[in-house]
């Protein structure tokens, strides 16, 4: 390695320090700077921040320390409860600003400037911070300000219509991806800025908005529409994707499960070619094999010509096929003979993954007040050189406002006065 | 200035998930050389879809939405002589980024173990399916296997039905966001210690670990598998899509308070149902889901849905239109953010291609130019970014190193 300019710091994001206003729609963000190393400080109203409540809960027993969705999306960050509705909370936010080389917020579009908090504010007094707001549709414009939830940002992504069965009402994904994607868009654009800060010295204010975020879930969609005319639609397990003029099938019952499978009309490419060649194999050896299964070169030259009646015999060999196999021969053969297939993993099958195990993907965490660990997903990547950090138990209600308040030079005098105004 | 026009990218990458993180590093400036073959095509270059269905390499719109601002040149790494010019390629980038299965950058010499030794500072980020090391890690996949793996599909959609979604190759846009933070934030730890790195990125482990940990923590501490729920909430009702006149239209929405609900009684006109002992609370709501579904849906199946939006977005009511893909381009908040930009590209013309899901105050993205043809900087990179003369270019062309 060459020379260190200055000694390595233990972590990637070891020097900077994160404010983070966000409710559960922008606290991914924080999550992802503070498991690179980030000093990240959750800024929770005094009695604790609504996502506290959020279902589901350590042993079905609601409580602030026992939402599991708390303990996913803060962990690794400190938490300092403060009243930012209280003047003497927002000169300590003011204070706390000075210090800070990233802020999150989430509020609606105008709230924090109308609290003296907004990108303006607190830029003037500290031209170095990056300002990360991330909301439904951005700070400004016409619907800026409308009413969303995870559901119906996913609905206006475009997204949310592709989704489910012809004959149900389109389905969100179940998980809240509107909000996530929000989030993991703020810690990019957080870093962009950051980069940006290093050259220059200035910070600046990273407007993101949701829906654009999950728009770009889409991936080929918008072009379909533009240089095909043609609208995708949902069709549950099977779809019109990619300006397809038929259906085809992604999802594939077999003996004790299903998998998600894309044997042709999934683009061709090489990579397609071998896995249904190697399909084709399978298929002899069990006697399930067809020569019109293989009589045109699928995902080849013949891609674009398939027709429905075609996709169609071909699936229904294939699907009685799969009926006669696990989800584990399957899967098990797709890894060594490298078919593009795999099982529609539970979380269950995720803890019992030996991919997922020889990687030392889950960790234990430790919880002191509960007496015991926990296995938690690990971190997002692997780095080299600075691992980034396993999840630490994200705190209960102003765990270190004492701790952070003390950093800032508050003597106990002033911490307890502002502790009995209720303002921490 | 740019924001990143100091970074220098040597991009191996293909497919989705790596260029478009390769993508938003060159929208925001950064130099990013795309290294391609007419040996191997890049899928996306051979999957729709195409300019007017018209097959072509340099025609997929999927291609081009995932390569603005890129250059392009066309290099047949199985050549042996095309080992001297990535060589020379990836000694003048700050980052590599590839999305092979782990053996095949090793095969061509570039493994990071292979570069670390002539070029120690490089940071290297390497994006796979499942991670390149354990059994499964050569694998191949494309993002909707990775949503399959990752448990995504698994919550997704009905709970009498198999799984429904989500749309498409999911996890290709998940791992980017990612892997853009990841690469400058190690470019900031190179610069403050002088030490670059490896970073081995997960499709899957970036999906779990970010979009499933609430779930998978409910069953490592409570042992409950989590199921399909269709679109309900298990903390709020109504909550889902509900059908509107005419074809296939739906309204979503969210009554997530009681004043959320109150606002919808009183767009609905306060039907008599809605004063009924079944729906007066939360719990009651939440209890009767099925009822308070279907006279919701009774209602909605007669208001056109757009109007009917206008008319809960002025009660303050979480709701939104269930866009077709043609209505984002109708879609004011859109326009007005500018996200589709539009750009003009030799073979497929004037197309709004998808911008920035942010905006940055003083440096924002700027989409350079659209995607490239196969090869169209050849030239320009081999003489003006590589150093070889217009003789040895020839030479180069002539041997078919570069096609």
């Amino acid at each position: 390695m060459s020379t260190a300019i200055e000694p390595p710091a233990a972590a990637l994001l070891g020097p900077y320090r994160v404010l983070d206003l966000s409710d559960e729609r922008g606290t991914l963000c924080g999550r992802i700077l503070a498991s690179m190393g980030a000093d990240v400080i959750k800024i929770e109203p005094p009695g604790g921040a609504p996502l506290r409540g959020r279902a589901p809960f350590y042993r079905d027993e609601p409580g602030p320390e026992n939402s599991l969705a708390w303990w996913a999306l803060e962990a690794n960050k400190r938490s300092l409860t403060l009243d930012i509705g209280h003047e003497q909370g927002k000169a300590l936010l003011r204070r706390l600003a000075l210090t800070a080389d990233f802020l999150i917020e989430s509020f609606e579009p105008g709230f924090a400037a109308s609290q003296g908090l907004g990108y303006n504010d607190l830029h003037a007094l500290n031209p170095a911070l990056v300002y990360v707001s991330i909301t439904p549709f951005g700070q400004t414009g016409p619907r800026a300000r409308w009413a969303a939830s995870d559901v119906t940002i996913q609905a206006m992504s475009g997204h949310m219509y592709l989704n489910g069965e012809p004959d149900r009402s389109p389905v969100r994904l179940g998980v809240s991806a509107a909000y996530w994607h929000g989030g993991a868009e703020g810690a990019q654009g957080a870093m962009i800025a950051h980069h940006v800060r290093r050259r220059t010295g200035r910070g600046q204010h990273v407007d993101v908005s949701m829906q654009q975020a999950h728009i770009w879930t889409l991936l080929n969609t918008t072009m379909t529409w533009q240089l095909a005319r043609r609208q995708e639609i949902r069709g549950g397990s099977r779809r019109k994707e990619r300006g397809h003029n038929y259906y085809s099938r992604h999802i594939w019952s077999c003996k004790d499960g299903a998998v998600h499978f894309v044997p042709i009309a999934g683009g061709g490419g090489k990579s397609r070619q071998h896995s249904y060649m190697q399909l084709m194999e399978l298929m002899k050896e069990d006697g399930f094999y067809e020569p019109f299964l293989d009589a045109k070169d699928w995902n080849g030259k013949d891609m674009f010509g398939i027709t429905q009646v075609e996709y169609d015999a071909i699936a229904e060999r294939i699907a009685s096929y799969f009926m006669t196999k696990t989800v584990a021969e399957l899967y098990d053969f797709a890894v060594n003979q490298q078919l593009l297939l795999a099982p529609l993993a539970s979380t269950k099958d995720l803890l019992e993954s030996r991919q997922l195990e020889d990687r030392e993907f889950f960790v234990d965490v430790y919880h002191p007040r509960l007496g015991k660990p926990f296995s938690y997903p690990g971190v997002f990547a692997k780095f080299s050189a600075t691992p980034l950090a396993k999840p630490r138990p994200a705190p209960s209600v102003g765990e270190h406002t004492d701790e952070i308040l003390g950093e800032l030079g508050l003597t106990e005098r002033e911490i307890v006065d502002l502790r009995a105004e209720g303002c921490v | 200035m740019t924001a990143l026009d100091d970074i220098k990218v040597a991009d191996f990458s293909w497919i989705a998930a790596a260029p478009i993180a390769t993508k938003t590093l060159a929208d925001y400036g950064a130099t990013v050389v795309r290294i391609e073959s007419r040996a191997r095509l890049d899928t996306s270059r051979v999957t729709g879809p195409f300019r007017d269905d018209k097959p072509g390499l340099n025609r997929s719109g999927f291609f081009a939405d995932l390569n603005t601002s890129k250059y392009d040149i066309a290099l047949n790494l199985k050549h042996p002589d095309a080992y001297a010019i990535a060589k020379r390629l990836i000694a003048w980038a700050d980052v590599v980024v590839e999305s092979f299965t782990p053996s095949v950058m090793g095969g061509f010499g570039f493994a990071y173990e292979d570069i670390v030794r002539w070029k120690p500072d490089i940071v290297m980020l390497s994006s796979s399916m499942q991670g390149h090391t354990g059994p499964n890690r050569e694998y191949r996949g494309y993002g909707g296997q990775g949503s399959a793996l990752s448990g995504l599909h698994h919550v997704t959609g009905w709970p009498d039905r198999v799984a429904a979604g989500p749309k498409g190759a999911y996890t290709d846009s998940i791992a980017p966001r990612l892997a853009v933070a990841a690469i400058l934030a190690a470019l900031d730890y190179r610069e403050r210690t002088g030490v670059g790195q490896y970073i081995d990125l997960s499709q899957v482990e970036c999906a779990i670990s970010t979009f499933m940990g609430a779930e998978v923590l409910d069953y490592t501490v409570n042992g409950r598998v989590a199921g399909r729920i269709g679109n309900r909430s298990p903390e709020a009702a109504p909550h889902g899509s509900f059908p509107c006149l005419g074809d296939d239209y739906w309204v979503a929405l969210a009554a997530e308070t009681d004043e959320h609900w109150i606002a919808l009684c009183r767009v609905m006109g306060d039907p008599e149902w809605s004063r009924s002992e079944h729906f007066a609370t939360m719990s009651a709501r939440l209890g009767n889901v099925d009822e308070l579904e279907e006279l919701i849906s009774a209602w909605t199946r007669t208001q056109p849905v757009h109007e009917l939006v206008e008319r809960l977005q002025a009660e303050r009511l979480p709701s939104g239109v269930v866009y077709k893909s043609l209505e984002l381009f109708e879609d004011p908040q859109l326009a007005y953010r500018n996200h589709f930009r539009q750009l003009d590209h030799a073979e497929i013309g004037m197309v709004g291609y998808n911008g920035p899901a942010h905006e940055l105050s003083e440096t924002p993205a700027v989409l350079r130019w659209a995607a490239p043809l196969l090869g169209e900087h050849t030239d320009y990179v081999m003489t003006d970014i590589l150093g070889y003369t217009p003789a040895e270019v020839q030479a180069f062309a002539a041997n078919q190193v570069l096609d």
